[in-house]
């Protein structure tokens, strides 16, 4: 029982961050992403002005 | 003479044993602390009530097919009541501290140290792995998570993990400031962290879709309380869909809760309450949420070695889901200290991220022992 115990653990709390540092890589892709778009937004409505 | 033996027979007062007396001083005493101090009482006072109701003998609340046994019934034993609750809360969150700073998600992972500590502990205690997992989300501090895997992996104690998880997120204020005390100096208390960057519209409609992607192609098995918390999310940041955000935040969140109370506080009979394992379960939460506030202000000071603009250790304590107690309860011990450090801001970045790690802690313990 103690093995399964261990193994249950160990692989969840390595699971669990490895979920938050995959949305954190996530989020920042996100923002990056979003931001490239909102710049050029910008660009274009400068040029067009 | 046959009659009137036959109606006493029938009232409560012959079947009244001292365990009901006990359960309804348990309930009274829940509800003592909604009324008088303050502790969640939206859930305290229902919780409180149930108990003291579903302990009156021969009232005919929790057999088949009686009121409360269908709430229950409906509600927890099908999941549908967390993942309503995770609606609301995802309709009365807002993600944009953690996208302005990601680095926030990571002390919600540490902060989920508490879970596997109690979990270890109620292995100790004679309970089985599963049971075990179920008392260690405790730790997590997130009511609705807790009920959902205790349902899936050990209904037999959900009554007892239902009310230590929420009983000990509502003593947050209590639990956490002599932890942050004790681990954190002078000078890490009084850090002063950098204003967050704006965060636009779109990355906030964004950031549902991205983390339901990803959560649920990760864990699959919490998918239901990731996707409905993201669809809460989504109709707050679209402010395209006010009448569903409203019902989501308000109507439904309030009903649901009322459900929620009456069907945990219902599992609260003396026949099976009475008995040491719910004490066990009790300190292994208070073991669980120390531990869970240990890991994150310990782990906030571990990313200060390597980082070149410094967190305040504090908000490390709010990875501890407890929305938003945990992050006021960051910047009211970062206030004592300098009463012009504005924490809540940066605090509410781990306790989201909180959230999420509670779910994905679940959903491995699902995946693994389901």
């Amino acid at each position: 029982m103690w093995m399964e115990a261990i193994r249950v653990a160990a692989v969840g709390f390595s699971v669990v961050f490895l979920g938050l540092i995959m949305l954190a890589v996530g989020v920042k892709i996100m923002s990056f992403f979003c931001n490239l778009g909102k710049n050029r937004a910008k660009k274009a409505a400068a040029k067009a002005n | 003479m046959d009659l009137f033996s036959t109606v006493i027979a029938k009232t409560g007062f012959v079947s009244l044993t001292w365990g009901h007396v006990v359960m309804w001083l348990i309930g009274l005493f829940f509800m003592y602390l909604a009324i008088k101090k303050d502790f969640e009482p939206l859930l305290l006072v229902p919780i409180g009530f149930s108990i003291f109701l579903v302990n009156m003998p021969l009232a005919p609340l929790t057999g088949k097919g009686e009121l409360i046994q269908l709430f229950y019934h409906y509600g927890l034993e099908w999941e549908v009541i967390p993942c309503l609750i995770f609606l609301g809360i995802g309709a009365l969150t807002d993600f944009g501290p953690m996208i302005a700073n990601p680095k926030t998600l990571i002390l919600g992972a540490s902060a989920q140290l508490g879970v596997y500590v109690a979990y270890f502990g109620a292995i100790m205690l004679g309970f089985t792995v599963k049971e075990a997992a179920s008392i260690g989300i405790i730790g997590g501090a997130d009511g609705p998570t807790t009920i959902y895997l205790t349902q899936a992996l050990a209904p037999q104690i959900l009554g007892a993990t239902a009310v230590a998880a929420y009983s000990y997120m509502s003593m947050v204020p209590l639990i956490q400031p002599p932890i942050m005390r004790l681990l954190t100096t002078d000078k890490e208390r009084r850090i002063r962290m950098k204003q967050m960057r704006p965060v636009s519209k779109t990355e906030k409609i964004m950031f549902p879709l991205v983390a339901t992607v990803l959560i649920c192609l990760l864990v699959p098995p919490v998918a239901p309380l990731m996707g409905l918390l993201m669809l809460g999310n989504l109709f707050r940041e679209t402010r395209v869909v006010g009448r569903l955000l409203d019902a989501s935040q308000n109507a439904l969140l309030n009903i649901v809760t009322i459900f929620l109370g009456l069907s945990v506080g219902s599992t609260m009979q003396a026949s099976n309450f009475l008995k040491p394992a719910p004490l066990f379960i009790f300190f292994l939460g208070l073991v669980a949420f120390a531990f869970s506030t240990v890991g994150g202000v310990v782990f906030a000071k571990i990313m200060n070695l390597f980082l070149k603009e410094k967190i305040n250790p504090l908000i490390g304590s709010a990875g501890v889901s407890a929305v938003p107690m945990a992050a006021r309860v960051s910047q009211k011990v970062g206030q004592e200290y300098d009463a012009k450090n504005h924490l809540l801001m940066h605090a509410m970045g781990p306790n989201v991220a909180g959230v999420i790690g509670t779910a994905i802690a679940a959903g491995m313990f699902l995946t693994m022992l389901r």
